[in-house]
C-alpha cells in the first residue's frame, strides 16, 4: 500500500515539474508542490522495503507537515521574521525530526546481509 | 592586487598545509590495494563518516559561492541549503544501509559498480561511469575556481591563471599519493576545521554589524539592496528558488561523492546516528553562508565595506577586512579545508569511473587499476582546470550544474530503483541518458540565450523532473510486475525481492 502511495504520488509530482518549468509565469506555483512531495515520496518508497514499514509513518508524516507548514510560514511572514525563520528553524527542526526520526525507526537490515 | 591577510594568517594556513601533508603521508603508507584506495579498507565509524561525507559535500561552493551567490540574488540563496534540515536524514533512509549492505557482499567500490548489480548488462554501467566522470569534472573545476580565487587574493597575483595552477599542483599531488584513504582522514580533520571556522565567521558576522536586527536593518534600509533582498524569494521568482529547492533536495541522492561514503562505514549500526551527526555538521557550515551572505551586504550598505568587484570575492572581502589576522588564518585554511576535501574526493571517483567502470562497461579490465587510478588523476585535473578555465559565471551557478548532472543522471535509477522491483535495465539507460542529455544540453541553450525553459527554470530542476518521468514511464512500459531484473541476492540485500 506505501509502495502504491509513493510511486502514485512520484508520477503525478515528475511530469508536473517539468510542465512547470515549461510554462512559468503564474504557473511557477505549480512546482511547489512537487518540489515539496518527491522527498517525502522518496523516503515512503524507500520505508516500503523495510519489515515493518508503519514504524516510519510517523516521522514521514511529521517531515512532510513541516515542510508544508515552514512553506507557508515563510511566505506569510514578512521580512526580517521570515528571514530569520529560513536561517535558523527551517534547518534545525527538520534535522531534529527526520534524525531522531531515524534513529529510533533503524533497522539495521540484519537479514539483507 | 595587494595581498589579503597579515603574516599571522599565513603562519595558521602553512601549518595547516603541514598537517594536511602529514596526514596523507601517514595514510599513503597504508594504502596497498584497491579496496584501501577506492574505499578505505571498509573500515571507518559514525563521527569519521559523517565528518568526511559533510566535507565531501561541501566546498568552496558554501564557502565562497554561497556567500557570492546571496550577495547577488538575496535570502533567495537559502533555497539552496534548506532541504539540508532533511536531505541527511533522507539519505539514510533511502540508500545508506542498502548501500553499506551491497558493499558488505560484493565487491562494490564505485557508484557505477551498485548501477552494475542492480541493471545487469553494460550500457547502465557505462552511462553511471560517464555521468560521473562528466560531474567530477565540472565539481572538481568549481574548486579550482574557488581556490583560484581564495589563492589569488590571498597571494596578492594578478594572474588567476598561476594561483590556480599552483592550487591544483598541491591537490592533484597529495591526491594521487594518498588516495581515499588519505581523503577520508584528512577529511575528518578538514570537516573539524571547517565547522569551527564557519562558527567562528558567523559570530564574527554578528559583531562586525551590531547583531541580527542591526544586519537586516541596514539592508531593508538601503537603496542598493532593500527589503526585498530579505523577502523569502529574494530577488528570484518562485520557480527558481524551488527549482533549486528541489535539485538540492532531491540530487543530493545521485551525488557519489556522499553517497561513496556509506561503502566505507565499518558497521551497519552506526548508520543510527548518521544523520545527526552528518546533518548536525552541515547545519554548522551553513552559518557561514548565512553570516557572510548577509554581513557583506550590510556592511556595504552602511559604507563599513567597499563593495565587491565580483559577487564570488564577499567572502575573501570579508575576511580580509573584518576578522582578525589569527582567524582570518584559520578560516582561509577552513576554506581550503573545504575545497581541497571535496576535490580528493572528486579525483578518486573520476579516477575510478576512468580506470574501472568504463572499461568493464566496454567489458575490458585494467591489469593494475591502482596505478592507472592515480595516473588517471592528473588527466582528469587537466580537464577540471580546462573547464574553470572556460566557464564565465558565479561559482555558485557551476556548483548548481555539477549537483544537477550527478542528480539528474543518477538519483532516479539509484533511489528509486534500489526501493523498488520493476524498474529494468533499459529504464535505467534511458533515465541515466535524459538526465545527461537534459542538463548539459538545457545549460548549454541557458548560456546562450535560447533556453526553451520558463524564465527563471533551473535547467538542472528541468532535467531531473524529466530524468525521474522517463524512468517511472520506462519501468512501468518494460518492467514486469513483482520481478526485479537484479541477480536474487541482490535484490534480497537491497529488500526488494518480495513483491508483496
Amino acid at each position: 500500500m506505501l509502495r502504491r502511495v509513493a510511486l502514485g504520488a512520484l508520477a503525478v509530482a515528475s511530469p508536473l515539474l517539468v510542465v512547470a518549468c515549461g510554462i512559468g509565469g503564474t504557473s511557477s506555483w505549480l512546482f511547489v508542490i512537487p518540489s515539496l512531495l518527491v522527498p517525502v515520496a522518496l523516503i515512503a518508497l524507500a520505508a516500503s522495503t523495510l519489515r515493518d514499514s508503519r514504524r516510519v509513518l510517523l516521522p514521514l508524516l511529521a517531515l512532510g507537515a513541516l515542510l508544508v507548514g515552514s512553506g507557508a510560514g515563510i511566505l506569510w511572514l514578512p521580512a526580517p521574521a521570515s528571514t530569520w525563520l529560513m536561517a535558523f528553524g527551517l534547518g534545525l527542526l527538520p534535522l531534529l525530526v527526520v534524525g531522531l526520526g531515524f534513529a529510533v525507526t533503524f533497522d539495521a537490515g540484519g537479514d539483507r546481509e | 592586487m595587494s595581498p589579503s591577510g597579515g603574516s599571522s594568517a599565513w603562519w595558521v594556513a602553512l601549518a595547516y598545509l603541514l598537517l594536511v601533508f602529514a596526514i596523507g603521508w601517514w595514510s599513503a603508507r597504508r594504502t596497498r590495494t584497491p579496496r584501501d584506495f577506492f574505499i578505505a579498507g571498509q573500515g571507518i565509524g559514525l563521527f569519521v563518516t559523517g565528518l568526511a561525507t559533510m566535507s565531501a559535500a561541501f566546498s568552496g561552493f558554501v564557502f565562497l559561492g554561497g556567500p557570492g551567490l546571496t550577495y547577488r540574488i538575496g535570502v533567495g540563496s537559502l533555497f539552496i541549503v534548506l532541504p539540508a534540515g532533511y536531505t541527511a536524514g533522507m539519505l539514510c533512509w533511502v540508500l545508506a544501509g542498502k548501500l553499506r549492505a551491497l558493499a558488505g557482499v560484493h565487491e562494490v567500490f564505485t557508484i557505477p559498480d551498485v548501477v552494475a548489480l542492480r541493471y545487469p548488462g553494460r550500457a547502465p554501467r557505462g552511462l553511471a561511469a560517464i555521468g560521473v566522470l562528466l560531474g567530477s569534472v565540472a565539481y572538481l573545476g568549481l574548486q579550482i575556481r574557488a581556490l583560484g580565487l581564495l589563492l589569488q587574493m590571498m597571494l596578492g597575483l594578478d594572474s588567476a591563471l598561476w594561483a590556480m595552477l599552483l592550487g591544483l599542483l598541491v591537490l592533484t599531488l597529495y591526491s594521487a599519493v594518498g588516495g581515499m584513504i588519505a581523503g577520508v582522514y584528512t577529511d575528518v580533520a578538514q570537516g573539524f576545521l571547517m565547522v569551527v571556522g564557519a562558527v567562528v565567521v558567523f559570530l564574527i558576522a554578528l559583531r562586525s554589524t551590531g547583531g541580527w536586527g542591526e544586519m537586516t536593518s541596514a539592508i531593508a534600509a538601503s537603496e542598493t539592496f532593500g527589503p526585498s533582498f530579505l523577502d523569502p524569494l529574494g530577488r528570484i521568482g518562485a520557480l527558481q528558488a524551488f527549482g533549486y529547492f528541489f535539485v538540492f533536495g532531491v540530487g543530493v541522492l545521485g551525488q557519489p561523492q556522499m553517497l561513496h561514503k556509506f561503502f566505507m562505514i565499518a558497521d551497519a549500526r552506526k548508520l543510527r546516528w548518521l544523520p545527526l551527526v552528518l546533518g548536525g555538521s552541515q547545519a554548522l557550515c551553513l552559518l557561514i553562508w548565512i553570516g557572510i551572505g548577509l554581513a557583506v551586504p550590510a556592511l556595504v550598505a552602511s559604507g563599513a565595506l567597499a563593495a565587491p568587484a565580483r559577487p564570488d570575492e564577499a567572502a575573501p572581502l570579508f575576511l580580509s577586512t573584518q576578522a582578525p589576522e589569527l582567524v582570518t588564518g584559520l578560516v582561509f585554511a577552513a576554506i581550503v579545508s573545504a575545497i581541497m576535501s571535496t576535490a580528493d574526493s572528486f579525483l578518486n571517483i573520476g579516477s575510478a569511473a576512468l580506470v574501472r567502470d568504463l572499461p568493464r562497461a566496454l567489458g575490458r579490465r585494467v591489469h593494475d587499476e591502482l596505478l592507472w587510478g592515480r595516473l588517471a588523476v592528473f588527466v582528469i585535473s587537466a580537464l577540471a582546470a580546462l573547464f574553470a578555465w572556460f566557464y564565465g559565471d558565479l561559482i555558485a551557478m557551476l556548483g548548481t550544474f555539477a549537483f544537477g548532472v550527478f542528480g539528474a543522471a543518477l538519483a532516479p535509477a539509484l533511489a528509486v530503483g534500489s526501493s523498488w522491483a520493476r524498474p529494468t535495465a533499459t529504464a535505467a539507460t534511458a533515465s541515466i541518458a535524459t538526465g545527461l542529455v537534459a542538463t548539459v544540453a538545457l545549460e548549454l541553450l541557458a548560456r546562450w540565450g535560447k533556453s526553451p525553459l520558463a524564465e527563471g527554470a533551473v535547467p538542472a530542476a528541468a532535467a531531473l523532473g524529466c530524468s525521474l518521468t522517463v524512468f517511472l514511464a520506462v519501468s512501468w512500459w518494460t518492467g514486469a510486475s513483482g520481478r526485479c531484473g537484479a541477480a536474487p541476492g541482490v535484490a534480497r540485500q537491497l529488500g526488494i525481492d518480495d513483491p508483496s
